[in-house]
């Protein structure tokens, strides 16, 4: 099965064509996400009478519309997957902490849920995160281990780990998650899917688990398409973005045509290591370069520039823990407060917040400043150039528990092999990970910024990495490969 | 999670390490210099530089990341250069000197191995060992006192906080705190670990608590029981 199963954007056709319907496609991703989650434990929410009832009413819906020769809804009776960060009304939304175990259903959909469902999605089922989505690796105590489709014994990373999983399964045909910290560009790479974290602002945070706009992190917190092609990237932030007027920092900014694009044309810049990594293995810097060579070869501009290096000498990954942490951890303790046990990841989370016991007004501010600096600076390089090319880790997907390569295992939990997403996310850049690349049998995505509210220029950067350097079908190579090895 | 938590060393409770792999014919030190941690660490408890509860306590002093991280002899390896260190046996530079001559490439790390020291009372302390390895330490003392509690009698534990770790230590974990139980064992008198960690001798009487494994854990299940062994300091009479 080297071959992909249609992207999102393809079965869509199908359904507007009435090749198949709604129902019978609601039906197959069901079978074969079942399938993959007896190897990757991904599922953690689902309503399957429901959401088959919203395929028939989109398959009616779809008859009707027609008939009366009105415009089909962009998403009409496609199923996608949901991180269980995320409400979907009807479904509970734990994520991931004992102390929602017995949470009730969420009454309503988080704004950009409601938006897919506006659209004719059918809102499948949830999928799995860390606690409180505040680790790379998903894991814990409600639900379990969730594991790489790819390599069981390895991580698929997280916080939108299962969602991720599914995909690198081949069973999601696409979903959402959300990115504070890089929690769908490093799944995406270590499952070998793509993923979008748009541009701060970009879409709602309404609706997510737990609010982080009131946090030290303030606008850090995106959600974000998921899927196994670029173009279905495209085709649901079409669908998700914009204000929805309760979220302060989401605006309305028009989104352009990524098709438009000529990424024959685009300035491309690129670093492929970065001095507040201990140690980026061979095959990621080579990806980059890999990548580099791609767009030369496509008659781009590339230029190789020095790595962001904040001028207050703190790392993208520093400053990102000390907005995330500058509340000594009261945010985090008052969200998970009656869970009894916690997850041993998110306990040294705690333990750590609270050694700090919290920035004063005026500390929390001089790294709110450092930050803003931060921001301008490599917002501006990201301006100079229409896509800024960069590694997401330090290398490939680690087995559980510990840290990707050239991370020593006391470092597990300092995250130091995540500065090349921490410093789009401190950024609020637009940024998309993409396969490009393999390493010991593992995918390697690179990461694609663009400058704010281009995420056309991400986007069609990425389409032209997937084509020339593979994308998930480097995924689907892998799979094959595993599958024969299993089978000799 | 139980407030009451002294530091991340106060495991009950933090889950999701992942099963145990044992494999029964594993090498005990797979990289060698774990037995001559244990073995630096018996040679240097036996000659009182200090004692078990300063031994914990400076693994308790580790950073959360650490502390879940370094693994289990890595952090043996930490409380014994500490313990030296605070002892004026060693000092830090020393050992980040040494560490480094190691770390150099071929003959350089190798030659930089000085001649052993002569060891002027090595038969007595080869015995003192021995001593320690088959009889265990000597923590064991005549009783103040006769026991403040008897079989059956209801207790209730006090809050015992840590405010600097690393230099306090107890034996009262964080989920067993400010909870109600009953005295299940009259164990003979110890040296209290609260106070040898600060190398003071008090001793007190030692009592396995018996606690409803619900008094303790919001999910615990009914008719379950955990059983603790606790210091008399550690009790007071649960009223009712």
């Amino acid at each position: 099965m080297s071959a992909a199963l249609p992207s999102a954007t393809a079965w869509l056709a199908a359904l507007h064509a009435r090749e198949l319907s709604a129902r019978e496609l609601t039906e197959a991703t069901l079978a074969r996400i079942d399938a993959a989650d007896a190897r990757v434990h991904a599922v953690v929410a689902r309503d399957d009478a429901a959401a088959l009832a919203a395929a028939d009413a989109a398959d009616a819906e779809r008859e009707r519309l027609i008939r009366e020769r009105e415009p089909l809804p962009p998403l009409l009776g496609l199923p996608l997957t949901i991180k269980d960060a995320l409400d979907v009304a009807g479904l509970p939304t734990r994520a991931g902490t004992l102390a929602r175990a017995d949470a009730p259903a969420a009454a309503r959909d988080a704004t950009t849920v409601a938006r897919l469902r506006a659209a004719g999605a059918i809102p499948l089922l949830k999928t799995n995160v860390p606690e409180l989505c505040s680790s790379f690796e998903t894991d814990n105590l409600v639900h379990g281990l969730t594991r790489n489709p790819l390599d069981r014994a390895r991580t698929p990373g997280g916080s939108s780990g299962g969602e991720a999983a599914l995909l690198g399964a081949d069973a999601s045909i696409a979903g959402l998650g959300t990115d504070g910290g890089g929690s769908i560009r490093v799944p995406s790479h270590f499952c070998g899917t793509v993923g979008l974290r748009p541009t701060t602002g970009r879409t709602a945070e309404t609706g997510v688990w737990p609010p982080t706009r009131a946090a030290g992190t303030l606008d850090f917190t995106c959600v974000g398409p998921m899927a196994r092609h670029v173009e279905d990237l495209a085709l649901l932030l079409g669908v998700i973005a914009g204000a929805d007027g309760i979220d302060p920092y989401a605006v309305d900014v028009p989104l352009r045509d990524w098709r438009a694009v000529d990424p024959g044309r685009l300035r491309v810049a690129f670093y492929d290591d970065h001095p507040a990594v201990p140690a980026t293995t061979p095959g990621t810097r080579a990806a980059v370069r890999a990548a580099a060579a791609a767009f030369a070869r496509a008659g781009c501009e590339v230029e190789e520039i020095a790595p962001p290096v904040a001028a207050g000498g703190r790392s993208a990954t520093e400053l990102f823990f000390a907005a995330a942490g500058a509340d000594g951890g009261a945010g985090m303790r008052a969200a998970v407060a009656g869970a009894g046990r916690h997850h041993w990841q998110f306990q040294a989370l705690l333990d750590g917040a609270a050694e700090g016991a919290g920035a004063s007004a005026a500390e929390y501010l001089a790294t709110v400043r450092e930050i803003h600096a931060f921001r301008a600076q490599v917002r501006a390089t990201a301006a100079a150039h229409d896509v800024v090319i960069s590694p997401v880790a330090a290398g490939p997907a680690p087995p559980h528990g510990r840290p990707p390569a050239g991370i020593a295992q006391e470092e597990y939990l300092a995250y130091a092999a995540f500065e090349y997403v921490h410093v789009n996310a401190v950024a609020g850049l637009p940024a998309a990970a993409v396969p490009v690349a393999t390493e010991a049998g593992l995918p390697l995505a690179v990461q694609v910024a663009a400058p704010a509210f281009r995420e056309e220029l991400a986007l069609a950067a990425a389409a032209l990495l997937e084509q020339e350097l593979g994308g998930f079908a480097i995924n689907r190579a892998l799979a094959a490969g595993a599958e024969q090895e299993v089978g000799t | 999670m139980s407030p009451l938590r002294n530091g991340p060393h106060d495991l009950g409770g933090v889950a999701g390490f992942g099963p145990i792999d044992p494999t029964p014919d594993a090498a005990p030190y797979p990289e060698g210099w774990e037995g001559r941690c244990i073995g630096a660490i018996i040679a240097t408890m036996a000659r009182g530089l200090y004692n078990v509860d300063q031994f914990r306590a400076r693994i308790e002093e580790l950073p959360p990341a650490a502390q879940f991280s370094m693994g289990y002899y890595r952090r043996w390896l930490h409380t014994l250069e500490r313990n030296l260190t605070l002892a004026g046996v060693l000092d830090e530079a020393a050992i980040d000197a040494r560490a480094q001559q190691l770390a150099a490439p071929g003959e350089a790390g190798a030659a930089a191995s000085p001649p052993p020291e002569a060891e002027p009372a090595l038969a007595e302390l080869l015995e003192t060992v021995e001593t320690l390895l088959c009889d265990g330490g000597p923590l064991l003392r005549a009783a103040p006192a006769p026991p403040r509690f008897a079989v059956g009698a209801r207790v209730r534990t006090r809050r015992i906080a840590i405010e600097r770790r690393g230099e306090q230590h107890t034996r009262l974990p964080g989920y067993a705190q400010e909870r109600a139980g009953v005295v299940a064992i009259v164990h003979p008198p110890m040296l209290l670990p609260d106070a040898n960690v600060g190398g003071e001798e008090r001793v007190e009487h030692l009592y396995a608590v018996r606690f409803a494994a619900d008094e303790l854990w919001p999910d615990g299940a009914p008719g379950a029981t955990v059983c603790a062994d606790l210091f008399e300091s550690y009790l007071v009479p649960e009223e009712g």
